[in-house]
Order: C-alpha cells, then sequence, then structure tokens
C-alpha cells in the first residue's frame, strides 16, 4: 500500500483529502503544520507529500526542500496545492523539486485522478 | 458532504474569529508585519477553501480582500481605520453567510456588492475580475471553454522528469482533449497542439503545465465548445489532416465569429465527468442534556461507591478494599473528563467584547481600551452562554456611564484612554468575573435623590453604600442623564441581577467616586459533585470545599474560652474563627480536644471549629428546597453512606459575614 503524507494547515482540507484518498487504499498520514509533517519522514517509506503552499512557519516549497534533503526522500514526488497565483511561488516550488501544482479550489476529482496519475 | 460543510463552516468561523481579533489589534499597532502577514494567510486560506465547500462567493470575497491586504503587506497601502473597518465588515458579512450556511440569497448578494464596491475604491482595483462563481447557461450547466495549448520539448524534458503520459492523462481528465503532433525528431513527437474543451479554469490547466511553464504556450480561446462551430471544427481538422500547425491569430479569429449553423454533433463530443461525490466524514457534538444526564448518573455511582466502602470497612473485607480503592480512582477520572468535556474558556468571549468595546466606544466618541485578565480560566459551557448577555450589558454601561470623554478625562488629570477590564478567576468553588471601569464611579448622592423621588426609599433613610448601590438592580432605576442607545433605558440592571439569580450567583457593585467603578459576579461552580473535607461537631457532619481548606491544626477548649474577639493564634497568626456550635445552635457536651479547620479566600483566612475531622469526602450534592434555617450558609446538603445527612458549608458567605462581624 503507498503512503501519502498530507499537509494543510485547513484541518477541514486534510479531513477531506484524508477521507477520499482511504477510499482508494492509500495510507494517509496527515500533518496540520510543515513541523509535525517532518516528523513524518524519519526513514519510513513514504510514497507521495501534498502540501498546501501557504502555511505558518514554512511555506510548502520550503517543507519540500527540507523532505528532500534528507537522503530517502530525495526522489519522492511533491504535490503543492495553493490558490497562489504568482509565478515566483511556482517557480519556488519546482526549483525545491516539487512534481506538481494544483491549484485551489480544486474538486476532489481531479485531486484523485492527479494522485492517482503520480502512481501510474 | 453535509458533515464536511458543517465542518468547514466550523472551522472557517474559527478563522475569521483569531481574523478579527488580529485586524483589532492590527487597528492599534498598524505597522507590525507579522499582524499584517497573519491577517493575509487567513484570507488566502479562506479565499482556497470557501469555494472547495460550496461558497464561491465568499471566496470571491476573501479574493478582493486578500488582494488589499497584498498591498498593505506589500507597503503601498496602510491599515488605517478605513481598511480595518472595511476589513470587519467583510468578516461580519462573511460570518453571517457561514451561519446561514448560503452565499447566494439575493440580499446578501446586495450586501456583498456594496462591499466589493468598498474594496474597489480602497485598492482602487476594480471588480474586473470574473467572480469565482462558475458560468452557468440557461439549463444552469456549468459553461465550457476551449483552450489551445502548443507544447514543444526541449532536449533535456527526460533529465527534468518530465512524464509525457501523465500530463496527457491528466489534461484527459478534465474534459475532452484532441491533441495533434505537429513536429517529430527520430520519429517521435517533439511537439503538440492540444485542444482542450472542459469546465475547468485557464489557471487548471496551467497548473498541468507549471513546471513546463517556458515550454507551453497556453490561451483560452472561447467560453464555449468551440468545435460546435462549423468553420473552427473544419480549419481544425483539415490542419490536422494535412500535420499543418494552426495559426493562434486564426484560430481566436475563427472562435469570435458569429456562429450560424452549429454542427449537430462532434466525433469528440466531449463527456465530462459530473465532480465525484465527496465522501462524509464524522465528527462528534453531543448535546449539553446527555451530559448532564451522565453527570447525574454518576452521582449515583458515587453514592453507592461510598455504601459499598462503608460495608467493606465496617466487616473488614479485606479481599475487596483493593477493589473499591480501584473503583474509587475510576469514578474519580470518570467524574473530571465529564467536567471537562463541559469546560470552555473565558476566551470565547474576548474577540466579542474586544469588537464591543471597540464599535461602541466610537459611537460614543469616547477612547477606551479593553483588557481581559484570566482568559484561560475554564467555565462551564452553560454558565459561559447565559453570561454573555448580562455582560454586554454591563460593558455598555461602563461605555455609556462609567468612562467620561476624552476632554473630561484630561481636564481631571486622567489618562485620555479610559479603560474597561474584565476578570475571570476561581475563587474557592466559586467563579468570578469583573468588569470594572476606570470612569466616573457611581455618584451617591445622584443615586439617593432618584431613589426618593421614585418612591424607593424614605428622605430620611441613611444607607450603607451596599444597600445604596444595590438599588440599581431594582426594575426601573436608571441615573443616565440622556438615556442614549447604547445602554437604553433602564431596563438593564435588573434583568441583569436576575440572569445572575438564576445562575445561583451573586452581583455586587463596589465604586468610588471619580476612580471608576467594579460589577462583581460571583458564581458557584455547578458540580453536583464536590471534593470536601468531612468534620463533624456534636452529632452533626458538616462539609468543606476542599479547595478551600489552608491548614487543620487542633487547641485545648481552654482556649477556645480564654479567646478575645473569638479570634485565636494559628502558629503566630490571629485568625478569626467561626463556632459552629454556636452559628448552629449546636448543643451537645463540648469534648477538651477541639479541631479547627482554617479556610483560606481571597486572601483572607477564617477558622471552623470541629471536635472530630472525618477526612476527605466525595459529596454528592443536594440543593435545599424551601426553608431551612441558616440556609445562607450552606451550599447544598449530601447524604454520608450510611445514610446521615452532611450540609456543605458556604465557606466565602461564612468568612465574609465573619469580617463584617454579622457572626
Amino acid at each position: 500500500m503507498k503512503t501519502i503524507v498530507i499537509v494543510d494547515d485547513f484541518k477541514t482540507n486534510t479531513v477531506v483529502m484524508k477521507h477520499s484518498l482511504h477510499q482508494m487504499d492509500f495510507e494517509i498520514l496527515e500533518a496540520n503544520t510543515p513541523e509535525d509533517a517532518l516528523t513524518y519522514f524519519d526513514g519510513r517509506q513514504i510514497d507521495l507529500m501534498v502540501t498546501d503552499y501557504n502555511m505558518p512557519g514554512m511555506n510548502g516549497a520550503e517543507l519540500t526542500q527540507k523532505v528532500k534533503s534528507r537522503p530517502k526522500y530525495s526522489n519522492m514526488p511533491v504535490l503543492i496545492l495553493s490558490s497562489e497565483k504568482a509565478e515566483e511561488m511556482k517557480r519556488a516550488a519546482r526549483d525545491a523539486g516539487a512534481y506538481g501544482w494544483l491549484s485551489k479550489p480544486f474538486n476532489m476529482d481531479r485531486f484523485l485522478k492527479i494522485v492517482n496519475s503520480i502512481f501510474k | 458532504m453535509a458533515d464536511i460543510k458543517e465542518r468547514f463552516i466550523a472551522e472557517a468561523l474559527e478563522l475569521l474569529s483569531r481574523l478579527e481579533k488580529s485586524l483589532l489589534m492590527l487597528e492599534v499597532k498598524p505597522d507590525n508585519i507579522l499582524l499584517t502577514q497573519e491577517i493575509f494567510r487567513g484570507l488566502h486560506t479562506l479565499k482556497g477553501s470557501s469555494a472547495m465547500y460550496g461558497f464561491e462567493r465568499i471566496g470571491h470575497l476573501m479574493h478582493l480582500i486578500e488582494n488589499v491586504f497584498d498591498k498593505v503587506r506589500e507597503k503601498q497601502l496602510v491599515a488605517d481605520s478605513k481598511i480595518v473597518n472595511l476589513a470587519l465588515d467583510v468578516v461580519d458579512f462573511t460570518n453571517k453567510m457561514l451561519k446561514l450556511s448560503d452565499d447566494t440569497s439575493l440580499s446578501s448578494q446586495e450586501e456583498m456588492g456594496k462591499l466589493v464596491e468598498r474594496i474597489g475604491k480602497v485598492s482602487e482595483i476594480s471588480d474586473k475580475e470574473a467572480p469565482a462563481v462558475p458560468k452557468k447557461d440557461e439549463e444552469g450547466k456549468e459553461k465550457l471553454n476551449t483552450y489551445y495549448v502548443y507544447f514543444q520539448l526541449d532536449e533535456d524534458f527526460e533529465k527534468r522528469g518530465v512524464k509525457l503520459d501523465s500530463i496527457f492523462r491528466e489534461l484527459d481528465g478534465m474534459g475532452s482533449i484532441i491533441s495533434i503532433p505537429v513536429g517529430s525528431k527520430e520519429g517521435k513527437s517533439s511537439a503538440w497542439e492540444i485542444f482542450i474543451v472542459s469546465k475547468s479554469g485557464l489557471s487548471d490547466i496551467e497548473d498541468v503545465f507549471i513546471f513546463l511553464s517556458d515550454l507551453a504556450e497556453i490561451s483560452l480561446l472561447g467560453e464555449e465548445n468551440l468545435f460546435l462551430k462549423k468553420e473552427f471544427n473544419s480549419v481544425v481538422q483539415k490542419n490536422a489532416a494535412l500535420k499543418n500547425r494552426n495559426s493562434l491569430a486564426e484560430l481566436k479569429r475563427l472562435a469570435e465569429q458569429k456562429e450560424l449553423n452549429k454542427v449537430e454533433e462532434i466525433r469528440n463530443a466531449p463527456v465530462i465527468a459530473e465532480p465525484g461525490q465527496q465522501s462524509a466524514t464524522s465528527f462528534l457534538r453531543v448535546a449539553a442534556e446527555k451530559l448532564d444526564e451522565q453527570m447525574d448518573l454518576l452521582s449515583e455511582l458515587v453514592t453507592a461507591k461510598a455504601e459499598l466502602r462503608l460495608i467493606v470497612e465496617s466487616e473488614r473485607y479485606e479481599k475487596l478494599f483493593k477493589l473499591v480503592e480501584s473503583i474509587d480512582k475510576t469514578t474519580n477520572r470518570f467524574r473530571k473528563n465529564i467536567l471537562n468535556a463541559r469546560l470552555v474558556q473565558v476566551k470565547t468571549w474576548y474577540v466579542m467584547f474586544l469588537r464591543l468595546v471597540r464599535d461602541i466606544s466610537r459611537q460614543l466618541k469616547k477612547e477606551v481600551e479593553f483588557v481581559a485578565e484570566g482568559l484561560e480560566t475554564e467555565i462551564d459551557k452553560n454558565i459561559i452562554d447565559s453570561l454573555e448577555g448580562p455582560l454586554t450589558h454591563l460593558i455598555r454601561n461602563s461605555l455609556d456611564h462609567g468612562i467620561e470623554s476624552p476632554e473630561e478625562r484630561e481636564r481631571v488629570g486622567k489618562p485620555k484612554k479610559g479603560t474597561v477590564t474584565l476578570k475571570a478567576y476561581h475563587s474557592g468553588s466559586s467563579i468570578v468575573i469583573e468588569i470594572c471601569d476606570d470612569g466616573w464611579g457611581i455618584d451617591r448622592e445622584k443615586i439617593r435623590q432618584k431613589a426618593i423621588s421614585k418612591g424607593l426609599i424614605d428622605a430620611e433613610s441613611s444607607l450603607n453604600d451596599k444597600q445604596l448601590y444595590d438599588l440599581i438592580f431594582l426594575p426601573g432605576f436608571s441615573t443616565a442623564q440622556n438615556l442614549s442607545e447604547v445602554s437604553g433605558r433602564g431596563v438593564g440592571m435588573d434583568v441583569v441581577k436576575k440572569a445572575i439569580g438564576q445562575l445561583r450567583g451573586e452581583i455586587e457593585v463596589r465604586s468610588q467616586e471619580g476612580k471608576g467603578t467594579d460589577v462583581i459576579i460571583k458564581l458557584p461552580m455547578l458540580l453536583s459533585i464536590i471534593d470536601t473535607l468531612l468534620i463533624k461537631t456534636g452529632p452533626s457532619y458538616f462539609a468543606i470545599p476542599l479547595p478551600d481548606v489552608y491548614k487543620c491544626t487542633q487547641f485545648q477548649l481552654s482556649d477556645l474560652e480564654q479567646s478575645a474577639n473569638e479570634q485565636l493564634n494559628v502558629e503566630g497568626e490571629l485568625i478569626p474563627y467561626v463556632n459552629l456550635r454556636k452559628v448552629f445552635g449546636i448543643n451537645s457536651e463540648v469534648p477538651e480536644k477541639q479541631r479547627m479547620v482554617v479556610v483560606q479566600h481571597g486572601g483572607k483566612r477564617v477558622g471552623f471549629t470541629a471536635d472530630e475531622v472525618v477526612g476527605e469526602y466525595q459529596a454528592v450534592l443536594k440543593p435545599f428546597d424551601g426553608y431551612f434555617i441558616k440556609k445562607q450558609y450552606f451550599i447544598g446538603a449530601s447524604l454520608l453512606a450510611d445514610g446521615q445527612l452532611c450540609v456543605i458549608l458556604d465557606t466565602v458567605k461564612l468568612l465574609q459575614d465573619k469580617s463584617n462581624k454579622h457572626i
């Protein structure tokens, strides 16, 4: 079973994502702060991180960079969710090694399709 | 789905309340960058999430106000009171829409229109951007857009980790696509023209190519399915057959052309899936009554346990001792759990009152700061709810009648800005809430005259301060010279008193002319089980709430008989004591050795005499009904395990009366 870490400081979002992904038989680890998310990357197998961009303390790109600097996770795909439109944010995300970007608001269908396409 | 929406609303309301607080703080410190960032982030989160849970219009509004704060963040705008006011109004409006769980009503549209207009004026951004509401045609279906993407791969795309098939798969998932390979290298395609007919917005398409933005040109050709246009369709098909690249200008021209004959249907007619139903999740809300019922059941359990303990101890069933201990521990934890589930921090009031003080002081043209102490104090949810109205009234009163105008304050040498303070704390077994202001104070003479003119007291009657202040709580009493719309027409204070009375609480006014007024509300914790220290005097059992107990000591009867003014020296400190025999008329023989339990409250100490200190006891509280001598000194009564009655002493009341020499 694939393991996905989802990070969003707006709890309802993680709850909804978790629930939708659960039904597709993914193992979900949920965090509402970037700091909490980092604790999951302790060497265990994680196949994808889905993270919000705009969070207190650390943005999604910075989180991606931190995670990817840990040896086991340098090639793990990262999907960033954001309602940011600014190009420099997207560039920051790309430079940090993010795999994809999904604009909020998005519908769950599309979200699930993208997650599935990453594993295909 | 409904659950998720509810959950979203609850979380969004919480976020709004934090936003409100930050906005109010920003008003005081307009250059605080951290606050601005926090506000920006809050708005941003709401913007992104609202639309996902069916509040597109709120999302749009958040987007507009976020732009304003973006400019504040970039120092292009200053967060003056105009902007803060506007943002607060947006917060209020959003609050209202969320509570109605609907942001589409006609009346709200009008209100929102006004807000949008105001935002436009402040930020000089006109609302040209399309609202975030998906466009719908007459039949209510979401409209389709046609996009054109020219996508060319570069040499090292593979190194960059680009997965071609996943891009096409993602596009395919958004609607229907026609992809036409237009360039090839060594038999492999290296460039494509892609037409996408989809409900998705331009930004969704851009997201797909987000990390390939230098390789892809994306254009929105039209807000409809252009393949239904005959000429557009045939040009695209023809070029595809000839492997000619379309010219964007030509495509755009065709897209804008007036359509004469629509094609009935095309082969690749877009089939667009409805958004999948989001699945529900569960979160728990418990009706307060259910918790009350649990508490009742637990009370019965505690009584049964006490009986069991008595039997086990008197019959010396030693094998059962351990079991009784463990039942003891578990019921204790159980009780704490239930109580905790009902507790809410006073913090929930903070933002509401902060806002109240701000809005009303403006209305009155006064400068007032709101200070709160003890916000982390936890109080039963019922009390929090029932106090909201009375406290609102008291704060309004302080602002209206208490705090002077800035000019007046300056004249008498006070700081221009007045202060209204909310204090909350536990004191022994009660909860105390104070509303204090540093204003005029109460004019005793004015109250006196008023009371005389209303026939409430005789001209000759002499009243002490407390009696005089108590007049304020009589129905119809008001001394305000100008009845203002803020604190109403003197219907308030009696209603406040009544509400406090219903909570079995007391309200007291203390005032110093020229210095200010304190209104003190004291409420018993509405606990039905309290930890007590059980004492016995003569044949009677008394229970003293354990949190109040300071120390236990013993002395000789002769000490008692020799003491002056009912005070005893306890380890170097003269402590007044209450002789329970005297107060409650107990006439049995007095043992030579006497005990004393010293109770502490608000810095004052008082002792209670006893023949015997029995030990700790969990009292299941039963309130008194009807007539009972000296009832005012009891919180309630409780049945001991052997069926005897014990009364629980209201130590606070006894201490007060002792220091006022009433007993």
